[in-house]
């Protein structure tokens, strides 16, 4: 039957990344030894190949610009929100879940954070404290309503994006921009150590954190095995609701982060602070199930995967293409991810 | 049966490798029209490779596959439809959410200028589903309303309906309970007649003594031997399967059960089809719940296990009253194996993650870090006692269907429970691991843990159990006390 029908269409519930009912692959796997060898490199390689024919097509375009250290920092700086929140939706969708709110939870912990500075003179560490608080309490409230089972968390995240926009309007004002930030908290992002941007390093921190968790903890054990088949997980003992909710917590968590760090490189707080920063860790994470043919969302592949985003924003900037034109290339590229990703998944 | 005339499909000296495992070794096989063939092997022998390269689901790595006396390459399953051969995998593969008649007729529904004639598709579903026995089955009805056993008779009727030349049944009745696998009996018969070559994969050999008129038995890879019609023997076939005769499995003695503790005490225990339940299981016993599809076998079971909640009467389970979440159970030291393999098997896991999913915190450095090299040295060697072959670090997915129930099974044995609750736990597994199994489950018990098989099958109910309750109509209407035989197993089933 088809097996390839049935996993497109699941695809825009994450619920099942190879879901309990994926029979084993049906289609036939190539013709004789050559040529499933053959496929069988192209699954394994196909978006690394695709990765660094990229960078070498940019490199040709603009080896002046693109190929130098200086550039290679700020793709990496670019990166760092990214990676970031492409490490913690990994966590989320590794459960079977979906986090659309996390846009908004940025915006409401940057604006609490900025808020404790400007209008009642705290300093950049209570700021900071604040600001990520802010997020794992999103966190918290998204992963609770989930875990209630009542609606699907595609919904109800999109729901809490709008409610955490909004009540960060409220508190700027109705969308003011707050630029009253103490001097430690710009230094939070502006320092380098050994010539590497603080962005950078806390990125990294925070990628291996989450592979540590995902690859070497129970808790990372129980979300993969939620996210293979739930109603087995049930069944193993595993609490697929609380579980679920620390995903959420963990997501939140990194939103908070991402959120200093914005507010901290722009020194300000403004309504657009998580523009442009939807869809990267989507295409990311989702990249990330193809490379090495992994099969399922993992650590390691979304932070190549985040660094691919970055790089082709950067090389978009770089060859002068216009910000309308970088946006729908980044769609496009989503779909055609989306595409490969369902592939990797069947075969896996 | 015509063995003179060209064979329908020969294969010549097929080999077929997934990466390093070769999974066939050099295979030759032919089958004609109207013949019916048995196909035996131990697990991961290679029965399910053999007729996937013959249905064109994948590609043999070397050899040749003729059909009609001519060679030919399948590039794709429908191809091998063309030439008139369908299989029924073995592992479910409806799509839950399309109604049975469109799985039924998918890519081939009755069309009048591109819509789809829905008169016609129902009226073709039910003739369908009639000819396997569903004749109570709504077809625009989505195939997830649907019990496993009524699905896997729905893939059984697509395949019929496409009134192929060859049919590929692997392993059929293996998720059907007894009585209805019996039904398949006579519709396989009456194709033969019609002229359609069956090749039939099972674990239960009696099955294949009734049917078949050839046995074709494959070991490791290749081809282990035929066995003609007459000489056609369970043991004969156990002894090609595993290279050695099955040792007689030592019968249940039942002891004085007065000073065991309780384990499980129900009273008036009541569900959705189950009532008046009164049961009282002991410390080491292995009980057995029997009775006919239907009758509430494993409900009862869920219902212990707290799986599925009572709507009457009282459970108490290890002293600590009724459960109410599968959590609780784990956390009391209950395990819960559920029927069909879907419902317990982590795709995108390894086999190892697989097998120790359930004792994962347990195994753990400070109950946060998996212990990785524990783990592996825990799945090793359960997997030799269970006799389960296959890589542990690759996925589950990769693994014959009766290894994958041997891994699943396994989180339960390595866990340690105080209750282990199994329905229908040796489903897909070969005959020869069946009875480690069983040894396994009496070292368990001998060890002092209760165990409860829900099993629609009378002779392993025999084989195993101390007691048997059977259930008729959700009611327990018989118990029996080893020593029984299957004949009072049977009567007590049908028993009003
Ligand atoms: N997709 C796959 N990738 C790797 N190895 C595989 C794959 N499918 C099957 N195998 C291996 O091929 C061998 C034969 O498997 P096969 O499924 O044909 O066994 P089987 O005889 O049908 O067993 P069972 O009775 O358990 O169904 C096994 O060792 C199995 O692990
Ligand atoms: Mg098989």
């Amino acid at each position: 039957m088809t097996d390839q029908a049935h996993k497109a269409t699941s695809l825009t519930e994450p619920a099942s990344p190879t879901s309990a009912n994926a029979p084993e692959p049906q289609r036939p796997d190539g013709a004789r030894t050559g040529m499933a060898f053959g496929r069988h490199w192209i699954q394994r390689y196909a978006t690394l190949v695709g990765f660094a024919i990229m960078v070498a097509a940019f490199w040709i375009a603009e080896p002046a610009v693109f190929g130098t250290l200086d550039n290679m920092r700020s793709i990496l700086e670019l990166a760092a929100p990214i990676l970031i929140l492409a490490a913690g939706l990994t966590v989320v969708l590794s459960n079977g879940e979906f986090d659309l709110s996390f846009p908004g939870l940025i915006g409401l912990s940057a604006v609490v954070g900025v808020q404790l500075m400007s209008d009642h003179g705290a300093n950049a560490a209570v700021a900071i404290v604040g600001a990520l608080a802010v997020g794992l309490a999103g966190g918290l409230v998204a992963g609770f309503l989930v875990s209630l089972q009542r609606a699907s968390s595609f919904i109800v995240t999109l729901a809490l994006q709008t409610v955490f926009t909004g009540i960060a309007l409220g508190l700027s004002g109705g969308g003011s921009t707050i630029a009253d930030v103490t001097e430690g908290y710009i230094s939070v992002t502006f320092n380098r150590v050994l010539g590497v941007p603080l962005p950078i390093v806390y990125a990294a921190v925070i990628v291996l954190a989450a592979f540590v968790l995902m690859r070497f903890t129970v808790f990372g054990r129980q979300t993969l095995a939620i996210g293979s088949n739930p109603g087995a997980a049930r069944l193993a003992g595993i609490r697929v609701g609380q579980t679920r909710m620390w995903g959420f917590v963990v997501m939140g968590l990194c939103a908070g982060i991402a959120a200093v760090i914005l507010s901290s490189q722009t020194g300000q707080f403004s309504p657009d602070l998580a523009g442009g920063l939807f869809i990267p860790p989507f295409v990311a994470a989702f990249f990330g199930i193809s490379v090495l043919a992994a099969g399922r969302f993992n650590v390691f592949g979304t932070t190549v995967g985040a660094l691919f985003v970055a790089t082709l924003q950067t090389g978009l900037t770089i060859v002068g293409a216009d910000s309308y034109l970088a946006n729908i290339v980044i769609g496009a590229v989503l779909i055609v991810i989306l595409f490969v990703a369902a592939q990797s998944r069947t075969q896996a | 049966m015509a063995t003179r005339e060209q064979p329908v499909v020969a294969l010549r000296d097929v080999e077929k490798a997934y990466g390093t495992v070769q999974a066939l070794r050099g295979v030759s096989f032919e089958i004609h029209a109207g013949e019916v063939i048995g196909m035996v092997g131990a697990n991961g022998a290679g029965k399910s490779t053999l007729n996937k390269v013959i249905s064109g689901q994948t590609a043999p790595t070397g050899g040749e596959l003729l059909v009609d006396g001519e060679p030919v390459n399948f590039a794709h399953p429908r191809e091998a439809l063309a030439a008139g051969i369908a299989l029924v995998p073995q592992e479910l593969s409806l799509i839950e959410d399309r109604s049975v008649a469109e799985n039924l007729f998918l890519g081939r529904m009755p069309k009048r200028l591109g819509f789809v004639l829905d008169g016609e598709l129902q009226a073709q579903s039910r003739a369908a589903l009639a000819r396997v026995g569903l004749d109570d089955i709504d077809p625009t009805v989505p195939a997830s309303e649907l019990t496993p056993v009524e699905q896997r008779l729905v893939t059984i009727a697509e395949a019929i309906s496409k009134q192929p030349r060859v049919l590929i049944l692997d392993e059929p009745s293996a998720a059907l309970p007894a009585e209805t696998a019996a039904r398949l009996e006579p519709i396989i018969r009456s194709l033969a007649a019609d002229g359609t070559a069956v090749i039939y994969v099972s674990h239960r050999l009696a099955e294949i003594q009734r049917l078949a008129h050839r046995v074709f038995a494959m070991r490791d890879g290749r081809h282990a031997g035929d066995l003609a019609r007459e000489e056609i023997t369970i043991d004969a076939m156990v002894q090609l399967v595993g290279g050695s005769a099955l040792r007689e499995e030592p019968r249940p003695v039942v002891k004085t059960r007065a000073d065991a503790p309780v384990v499980v005490r129900s009273r008036g225990l009541g569900g959705t089809l189950v009532h008046d339940a009164d049961l009282q299981l002991h410390r080491g016993e292995i009980i057995g719940i029997g009775g006919l599809q239907g009758s509430g076998r494993s409900e009862l079971l869920r219902l212990i296990g707290g799986i599925q909640g009572r709507s009457a009467g009282d459970v108490d389970v290890l002293g600590g009253g009724a459960l109410e979440t599968p959590h609780a159970a784990v956390r009391r030291g209950v395990g819960y194996v559920p029927e069909g393999r879907k419902a317990m098997t982590f795709p995108t896991m390894s086999v190892a993650a697989n097998s120790t999913i359930a004792l994962i915190t347990d195994i753990s450095r400070m109950r946060t870090f998996v212990d990785v090299g524990r783990e592996r040295e825990l799945a090793g060697g359960i997997a030799e006692r269970v006799r389960m072959v296959g890589d542990l670090d690759a996925p589950i997915t990769t693994l014959s269907g009766g290894n994958q129930q041997k891994a699943c099974i396994s989180r339960w044995l390595l866990k340690g429970v105080k209750l282990l609750l199994l329905d229908e736990p040796t489903v897909g597994i070969d005959v020869h691991a069946r009875a480690g199994i069983h040894q396994l489950l009496r070292e368990l018990a001998a060890e002092g843990t209760t165990i409860v098989v829900a099993c629609s099958e009378p002779e392993e109910l025999v084989l195993l159990c101390h007691r048997v309750f059977v259930m008729v109509e959700g009611g327990v209407a018989a118990e029996l006390e080893a020593p029984f035989n299957v004949e009072q197993v049977v009567a007590a089933s049908y028993a009003r």
